[in-house]
């Protein structure tokens, strides 16, 4: 569903790391012959990748978990920022409802990192705790709308 | 050869070929800038974003795999960058020409020493069309330039104690645009 959506905005191009609770949307954009993704071998790597496709003037998005926040966030604030490239950027969020310590630290700084850029967010939770992906579709028109960095949140399904 | 002997050498054979030029921070995107706006050229010189330049570029040549990419930056920048340099490999890579200014040092912050060793031309050479190590003397040919799709320069540069000119804030929103 999330590769569909993309596809219908116009996001053929991207790149990423991997996530488990991305694993299933990761297989079908990897399978499909309509976007060009690739698998980076780190966060920042995947967003100077992204920033590039967005230099070609291509719709992209980026693709990681929310540990990669902290760790592109001088990226974002030292390229995306001031020379007016904002990001779509579509994160797996660990540590949410019970998960180690490591991951928990992380959403709770990850969360603040992204506020403190600017970021809009966007949750995937819908009804009954599955994701609603009709959200994804609403992200992507506000990104378009105001081109304003924004995240869109993709929480493990309850 | 300084940095912006380098620069200009590298810039003026390439003007004819309407490429994108994207620079490292420091003193490389500050000699760039100057010599790329004298020439009438497009480039996005990074101000910030240490480490960067290398994807930046990979995801641009992707992306429009008929513009020629020359990406220019200093022995520093393509060390924190070096995880990228594996993307090089792509198959959708036309056309990108790779010039790293080797002085062995991180100049624009005072001149402390970088962690470049040994032959690392060679260490990436499956990775480039071809590799062109030690070059005191750069010398760039047509033939090469349409033979081969990339190409890594290591250019020896000599520091020096003239001061780099610097770009305006002003001057970004101009000059980084989608091109």
């Amino acid at each position: 569903m999330m590769t569909k959506i993309l596809i219908e905005n116009g996001f053929c191009w991207g790149a990423g790391v991997p996530c488990s609770i991305l694993k299933k949307e990761i297989a079908e954009i990897e399978d499909s012959e309509e976007i060009l993704y690739i698998p980076a071998v780190d966060e920042g790597v995947a967003l100077g990748i992204v920033n590039g496709f967005m230099l070609a003037d291509k719709n992209a998005f980026l693709l990681t978990q929310n540990s990669a926040v902290g760790r592109v966030a001088d990226l974002v604030m030292s390229f995306n920022i001031p020379y007016d490239f904002p990001l779509f950027w579509i994160i797996s969020m660990r540590g949410y409802k019970g998960d180690t310590a490591v991951h928990r630290s992380s959403y709770v700084a990850s969360t603040r990192i992204l506020n403190s850029c600017g970021f809009f967010t966007w949750s995937s939770y819908g009804r009954h705790g599955k994701a609603d992906w009709n959200n994804l579709a609403e992200a992507i028109a506000v990104y378009k709308g105001t081109k304003r960095n924004t995240a869109f949140l993709r929480y493990k399904d309850d | 050869m300084t940095k912006r002997e380098a620069i200009k050498k590298i810039l003026t054979f390439y003007k004819n070929d309407n490429p994108i030029v994207i620079t490292s921070c420091g003193r490389t995107s500050r000699e760039a800038w100057k010599v790329a706006k004298e020439l009438d050229m497009d480039i996005i010189p990074l101000t910030g974003s240490m480490g960067m330049a290398t994807s930046l570029s990979v995801g641009y040549a992707i992306a429009n795999s008929f513009r020629e990419v020359i990406v220019i930056m200093g022995d520093g920048e393509y060390l924190m960058g070096f995880n990228a340099v594996l993307h090089v490999h792509n198959e959708y890579i036309n056309r990108l020409k790779h010039f790293v200014l080797v002085d062995y040092e991180y100049e624009s912050t005072g001149g402390q020493d970088n962690s470049w060793f040994g032959d690392i031309g060679g260490m990436v050479g499956d990775i480039y069309d071809n590799v062109y190590g030690s070059l005191d003397n750069l010398c760039l040919t047509e033939k090469d330039n349409y033979k081969y799709r990339k190409v890594l320069y290591l250019v020896h540069v000599e520091t020096t104690k003239e001061k780099a000119p610097r770009i305006p804030d002003s001057e970004l929103p101009k000059t980084v645009r989608r091109i």
